[in-house]
């Protein structure tokens, strides 16, 4: 790992959740590899400040002080900007954008980037997913089936720990699992009454990315079994989750095949015409400011959906005038998200007598029920759904002196109360697009993205038809007080976006062959969520690991035979 | 000012039973042993909040306010978290709450017997939904009088317990199972 050194196999941008794929499975085959990220270092349990503190050890609770709220009101709006892990969420001054439509972008620029503050919950992908935008005649059609895609799941599943259960449905294909946790009283309670009143609707344990019982793998890692604790956005002493800092980084610096250069913003990757293909990438120091230059055979582009799109448009050259591989000119359109607007409240108030003990890190999942086998409803695709509950003690707030205080510890529980939220499919379109702003650019001579991203009618369509279908799923099931709640949050929030790379299996309409390879630059490949031909509802991040390992896999053989 | 601000945050965040931030015998009455930074109060009115919190949440056979130094956590929490105009209102509220005081029993609340105290604060009780300065000023104190104590150490460990570790998970236990 000699400092001086500027030529690699293979330069990998990024070191979030696929980025440190991408680094491990270069690695693990014998690949100098230069992985760039332009945050700090977070190492494994020495970069973790918070994770050992109790609750009143906060200065203020966890409540973040008024004057750094109003100076982020982006950041401010996530839920993860608590005391606890602010310092692994970026600043909106620090790193600015251009929205032309409201749009909240969230950001973790940090080695292990939002794979520290994920909610681990993962899902893959159906065949009625993959097959979705040819059956219904939006976007393309993907370059991949389910069953290109499928042991590429079960080979991350296992590495990364994947708890869940086998259930047996064909919209959301079971994986390599370890045990899950049990459900709770009020989410069995839920499943039964919805599988009693409809035959095509499933409640099931929502698979989560934690050790419930390591295999070997995961200690030969340095990772160990849960605790349930629900820290985890802060790092995990345990291991317990997947994050690229716990697993996949650690595990390539072990093979001495990995360079990891934090503090390296990629301005933009250095096509050579000649040559006809990519050659490198071109850094800024981001606190020098120096430029360097690094050379590579192979480079894979993870800088998460956005940053990705502002990397290859950032990218021209006479070739290129419009962007690495922007042939088609479709690099940065058809830029998409999730519909995170939605959410159910209510309250049961049978069950007295069972409750929780502890904290689950995950809860109930309700798979796509909407438009599965076949187009049913005045919206376009549909949408999965969170399900969760708990009861709290009974504290009364009434007087003060002894009586208060003996409000204060009341033992007695109260009511179930339990809620779920939608997570719906969007609908790529052009309309929807990132570009480079034309004037402004950031503190490294880069040009501020722009954004132009918003709901349509099908999004609004959706919204109507979750309330009504929850709204009746829990009146069957005996809720009260059912509340139905529109945030009217701005695309982003979701923390899903992605987009404007798209795969497909014509150049003249996608940016990505089958392969995640560019259609137009062979040896440059994209395999965060910039590739997503369309979004289905189901976290994404999953996904995004097995098309990397897949991607790797491909590019690695093509070294070996002398084509890239 | 920064420097000495983040020492007495510090101090009193693990600040036991009687302990103040400046020994007593140097204590100049009239300055508040914190260091605000939006608003000012001074060092009888910091005394009167303790007093407040007290009553509010009394030590008994357990912790109260004064034990877990919660006005002076009321006290960073209104300066770090609040906005000005609720700053301010909290200042005029507690003017207000003085004045009130002394009007009907002649003393300010802290030198007020027990019998005044709780007269005086079951009046403010029962107006719980008036939108007066001095309501604010005793609903804020309440309400973060409240937070000090349900996150303090003594509560998380014995009243409601937290365990940082829980280890397991069980989905469903009988009632009983969990007291």
């Amino acid at each position: 790992m000699g400092d001086n050194n500027t030529s690699f196999d293979v330069i990998v941008i990024g070191s979030g959740m696929t980025g440190g794929w991408a680094a491990k499975e270069f690695c693990d085959k014998g690949l100098k590899t230069l992985v760039l990220e332009r945050g700090r270092d977070v190492k494994h349990l020495k970069d973790y400040p918070t994770t050992n503190l109790n609750p009143w050890e906060f200065e203020h609770r966890g409540q973040m002080p008024y004057e750094v709220q109003q100076a982020n009101p982006i950041a401010t709006r996530c839920y993860v900007f608590h005391e606890d892990a602010a310092h692994f969420v970026v600043k909106d001054n620090e790193h600015p954008y251009v929205q032309e439509k409201p749009f909240d972008w969230i950001r973790g620029y940090q080695v292990g980037g939002k794979s520290l503050l994920w909610a681990r919950q993962t899902q893959r992908w159906s065949e009625y997913d993959f097959e979705g935008p040819a059956r219904d005649g939006y976007a393309v059609d993907w370059p991949v089936r389910y069953k290109d895609i499928a042991p590429w799941y079960s080979y991350v599943e296992k590495f990364v720990g994947i708890s869940g259960n086998k259930d047996g449905l064909a919209s959301l294909p079971d994986g390599e699992f370890l045990p899950a946790l049990e459900m709770s009283c009020i989410e069995t309670y839920f499943k039964t009454a919805v599988e009693k009143n409809y035959k095509d609707r499933h409640v099931i344990y929502a698979r989560c990315a934690h050790l419930t019982e390591p295999n070997q793998i995961h200690l030969d890692q340095g990772r160990g079994q849960c605790q349930n604790r629900n820290l985890c956005q802060r790092g995990c002493p345990f291991g317990g989750y997947f994050c690229s800092n716990s697993s996949t980084i650690p595990w390539a610096l072990k093979t001495g095949n990995l360079t990891l250069r934090p503090h390296s913003v990629v301005h933009s990757i250095i096509y050579d015409e000649k040559k006809g293909k990519a050659t490198g990438v071109r850094v800024i120091d981001a606190q020098t400011k120096q430029v360097i230059e690094y050379s590579a055979r192979v480079i894979f582009l993870n800088a998460a959906a956005l940053n990705t799109n502002l990397i290859l448009l950032n990218s021209m050259s006479s070739r290129f005038p419009h962007g690495l591989g922007n042939d088609s000119g479709v690099l940065g359109k058809y830029f998409a998200f999730h519909n995170y607007r939605a959410r159910m409240s209510a309250k049961y108030e049978g069950l007295k007598e069972n409750t929780t003990d502890g904290r689950s890190p995950t809860g109930a999942y309700l798979p796509r029920f909407r438009n599965v086998l076949k187009q049913e409803t005045d919206f376009l695709r549909g949408y999965a759904v969170t399900f969760g509950g708990g009861r709290g003690k009974q504290l009364k707030y009434d007087g003060f002196g002894i009586q208060l205080k003996d409000n204060l510890a009341i033992k007695e529980l109260g009511d179930w109360h339990v809620g779920s939220q939608m997570m719906g499919e969007t609908i790529p379109k052009a309309s929807n697009t990132v570009s480079l702003d034309p004037n402004k650019k950031d503190e490294w001579g880069i040009p501020l993205l722009s954004l132009n991203i918003s709901y349509d009618d099908n999004d609004e369509k959706m919204i109507k038809d979750f309330f009504e279908q929850m709204t009746e799923m829990f009146t069957k099931a005996g809720f009260t007080d059912i509340k139905t709640n529109d945030s009217k949050q701005a695309p982003g929030l979701d923390i899903h976006e992605m987009g404007g790379c798209r795969m497909g299996n014509d150049p003249k309409t996608s940016m990505l062959n089958k392969w995640n390879q560019l259609h137009a630059c062979k040896n440059v490949f994209v395999t965060d969520g910039a590739m997503m031909t369309s979004t289905s509802t189901q976290n994404p991040s999953l996904t995004y690991m097995a098309f990397t390992a897949r991607a790797a896999d491909y590019a690695m053989q093509q070294m070996k035979k002398g084509e890239l | 000012m920064i420097v000495n601000r983040r020492h007495a945050i510090r101090q009193f965040l693990f600040v036991s039973a009687g302990i103040a931030l400046i020994p007593s015998c140097m204590q100049d009455k009239s300055k508040a042993s914190v260091i605000l930074k939006n608003f000012t109060i001074d060092g009888d009115q910091e005394m009167m909040l303790a007093e407040l919190s007290e009553t509010i949440i009394p030590a008994t056979t357990t912790p109260g306010a004064k034990d877990i130094s919660a006005h002076l956590f009321a006290l960073k929490m209104l300066d770090d978290c609040y906005k000005k105009e609720d700053q301010q209102q909290f200042v005029k509220g507690m003017e207000l709450f003085e004045k009130n005081c002394t009007t009907q029993f002649g003393s300010s609340f802290a030198k007020c017997k027990p019998e005044q105290r709780n007269s005086f604060l079951q009046k403010i009780e029962s107006n719980k939904d008036a939108k007066d300065d001095q309501q604010f000023f005793y609903n804020t104190v309440k309400r973060l009088t409240i937070q000090a104590y349900t996150s303090s150490k003594f509560y998380l460990t014995n009243i409601n317990v937290y365990k940082l570790v829980p280890g397991k998970f069980h989905g469903c236990v009988p009632v009983k199972a969990t007291a």
